[in-house]
């Protein structure tokens, strides 16, 4: 008698996903079966539906993604090497890869991440009286260099159109690596 | 959709091959070949048009900078339709965030029917290849289906695979994956019925 198992079987052999002797077995019960052959109708008729029934990105779409064309030379580090972004990677010339839309809070984070950098390095140029070995400065490298790193990360997600996601998260970690900063001076 | 004579298996290991050996035209074959599965997949799992053309953006990155360590099994679709999995559950959970914050959201494709978002009137290939009153049948059916028979349709119906590797993608057992599906057929079937594309 006809069973939902059948028609999980049917999915399976219509699949190519049964044994070769499940397959015989099988065949011999949708022999036997009239609502198994329904069902397995029903299987290829959704997947003649389904193939005419696509949507196709619009030609910009592709364009945009297309821009990324990728090279033996981005392969050959998986596209994660941290020596610049994958924009400065790219030889001269070569397209670059996609981006996807940078979420507002990415663009404010990057604005600040940039302020941040840009007053950092003011402090640090500047002609200072202090002698070097202060109390107050030790550690002081070390901070700057985690909120180096962090301002690194954020450069290569945005140069390499990480999602959103990651980038919120380089930005949560540049503020932690900010605070700590903060704390030192 | 589907390319005549090559099985898109082998056509995905061998553009994976040339884009490997530096030949700067895989990609690009790459996404003509899979990109209309690909983008019909987002478009029936997302909720906005926008959602599914970043999604889409996205997923060929992650493929881009995926390629050099993708392990070559024959197994490019499927690799390529579990990242576009993962993706849209993480923005589908995301949106599912932000939508529980916020009190003031503008009104947005959101509200429409799958079908609407891709109103018959756009001019372009894009709506040359839609198959437009199949997809709106199509549409029907994924918006009536539970979240979980809607993934396992998509991802046998568009993005090809095997029940086993739905399952996995899914981490669920081999016979929920099946059960899914069967609901899936008989929902469409039932909806089919004395329509003629
Ligand atoms: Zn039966």
């Amino acid at each position: 008698m006809h069973s939902p198992e059948h028609e999980e079987r049917c999915l399976l052999y219509e699949a190519g996903e049964l044994t070769e002797a499940e397959r015989s077995a099988f065949a011999g019960a949708l022999a036997a079966c009239a609502d198994c052959r329904d069902f397995l109708a029903s299987i290829e008729a959704c997947h003649r539906f389904c193939d005419a029934a696509g949507i196709a990105p619009d030609a910009a779409l592709d364009a945009r993604t297309l821009e990324g064309t990728p090279c033996r030379r981005h392969l050959s580090d998986g596209g994660r090497g941290r020596s610049g972004s994958a924009l400065d990677r790219a030889p001269a010339g070569e397209p670059r890869p996609p981006r996807p839309r940078v979420s507002p809070r990415a663009a404010v984070g990057l604005t600040l991440a940039f302020s941040f950098a840009a007053v950092l390095a003011v402090f640090l140029i500047r002609p200072s009286s202090e002698p070097k070995d202060l109390e107050w400065s030790n550690g002081l490298d070390e901070k700057v260099a985690a909120a180096g790193e962090e301002l690194e990360d954020i450069s290569w997600s945005l140069g390499v159109g990480a999602d959103s996601g990651d980038i919120d998260r380089e930005l949560d970690d540049l503020e932690g690596a900010a605070r700590q900063l903060r704390g030192v001076l | 959709m589907k390319e005549e004579g090559v099985p898109l298996d082998d056509l995905g290991e061998k553009l994976v091959e040339r884009a490997r050996s530096g030949d700067p035209e895989a990609f690009k074959d790459m996404v003509r070949s899979f990109g209309p599965r690909l983008f019909s997949y987002l478009a029936g799992r997302l909720k906005s048009r926008e959602a599914a053309e970043d999604a889409y953006a996205e997923v060929w990155m992650r493929v881009w900078k995926g390629l050099a360590s993708y392990q070559s099994l024959g197994k490019f679709q499927p690799w390529l339709f579990t990242i576009a999995h993962r993706l849209s559950l993480d923005l589908l959970e995301r949106e599912a965030g932000r939508a529980s914050v916020s009190i003031d959201a503008a009104p947005d494709e959101e509200g429409l029917p799958l079908s609407e978002r891709w109103p018959s009137g756009e001019p372009g290939p894009e709506r040359e290849a839609m198959g437009r009153q199949a997809w709106e049948k199509v549409s029907a059916v994924l918006e009536s289906l539970p979240e979980e028979q809607r993934q396992v349709f998509l991802l046998r119906e568009f993005g090809g695979l095997s029940f086993a590797e739905i399952a996995a993608a899914m981490d669920c057992p081999l016979g929920t994956a099946l059960a899914r599906m069967r609901y899936a057929v008989l929902k469409l079937r039932q909806e089919l019925e004395g329509f003629h594309a």
